[in-house]
């Protein structure tokens, strides 16, 4: 009976029942992107980026826009919009897919030139694919 | 007084025109020229309905009514960003209208990893580059 209770508690406890895990993705082995979700709460958390080539860490701590929860594949897809002073107008989408997980990244500029001299290739961000892993909190 | 008229006459031309009309039609060509996209805006109601797609290489003209999502509208720098997710595919698209360049940008990001089914019926020709798609359309406004 005990071992039977046992075997339960390691089942709900471990990351594929948690409902707040940290969720580390890493592109290749140059840097690393380490989010807190709550599956709950439907919120993720960018926590840190871990720069390996420096050693450095920096602390984000940014909650992310989600645009869709997607129970049916376990994933969730992200949007982020920034309009800095000094760059253009940017679109990051993050697509998590905690059944493989992997993270994908894409971004998109807005070329807000007077002559629209912003060549092609730089409207179009880098496609990043991260290999994830789960950790339970 | 016919100069009056005359003035007149431009102004009522100048408001008219596409450049300073609230509601007009924009039609964007592919870079390659295969396929085109035709949307009607509407500045005031700030929506942007895709009526239809053209694909020259089949000659097909399909219609589409799909009233976008709008993310933002930015009016400093004539252009609106929106976005679609397709729960078929499934997929998220992002698509940028800039009016100041009369210039599409489109990018997706498709979830082909989902499943082995999935996978097999919907991306068997597409390899793992093909996840991020993205295209730059030259429009015009009618």
């Amino acid at each position: 009976m005990y071992k039977l209770l046992l075997v339960f508690f390691m089942v709900i406890s471990s990351p594929l029942y948690s409902n707040e895990f940290t969720y580390r993705c890493d592109e290749g082995d140059n840097f690393t992107m380490v989010y807190d979700v709550n599956l709950t709460e439907r919120s993720i958390i960018h926590i840190a980026s871990i720069y390996h080539s420096d050693k450095t860490i920096k602390k984000v701590d940014k909650n992310l826009e989600i645009f869709f929860w997607d129970e049916k594949y376990n994933s969730v897809w992200t949007v982020n919009y920034r309009d800095e002073e000094f760059t253009i107008p940017t679109i990051t989408s993050k697509l998590f897919n905690f059944e493989l997980q992997t993270l994908q990244s894409q971004s998109m500029r807005n070329d807000t030139t007077f002559d629209g001299s912003v060549p092609k290739n730089h409207l179009f961000g880098r496609n990043r694919t991260f290999k994830c892993n789960t950790r339970n909190r | 007084m016919s100069k009056m008229y005359k003035l007149l006459f431009v102004f009522f031309m100048i408001i008219s025109s596409p450049i300073y009309s609230n509601e007009f039609t924009y039609h964007c060509d592919r870079d390659d020229n295969n396929f085109s996209m035709v949307f009607d805006v509407n500045r005031i109601e700030q929506s942007i309905v895709h009526s239809h797609s053209i694909d020259k290489t089949k000659g097909e003209v399909r219609r589409e009514d799909v009233d976008l999502e709008i993310y933002r509208w930015d009016e400093e720098n004539d252009s609106v960003w929106t976005l679609i997710h397709s729960p078929q595919t499934p997929s998220l698209t992002i698509i940028l209208f800039n009016f100041h360049h009369r210039r599409l940008l489109l990018q997706s990001i498709y979830n082909t990893l989902t499943n082995e089914k999935f996978k097999t019926r919907m991306f068997k020709k597409r390899s793992q580059n093909d996840i991020i798609v993205g295209d730059l359309f030259q429009c015009y406004k009618m």
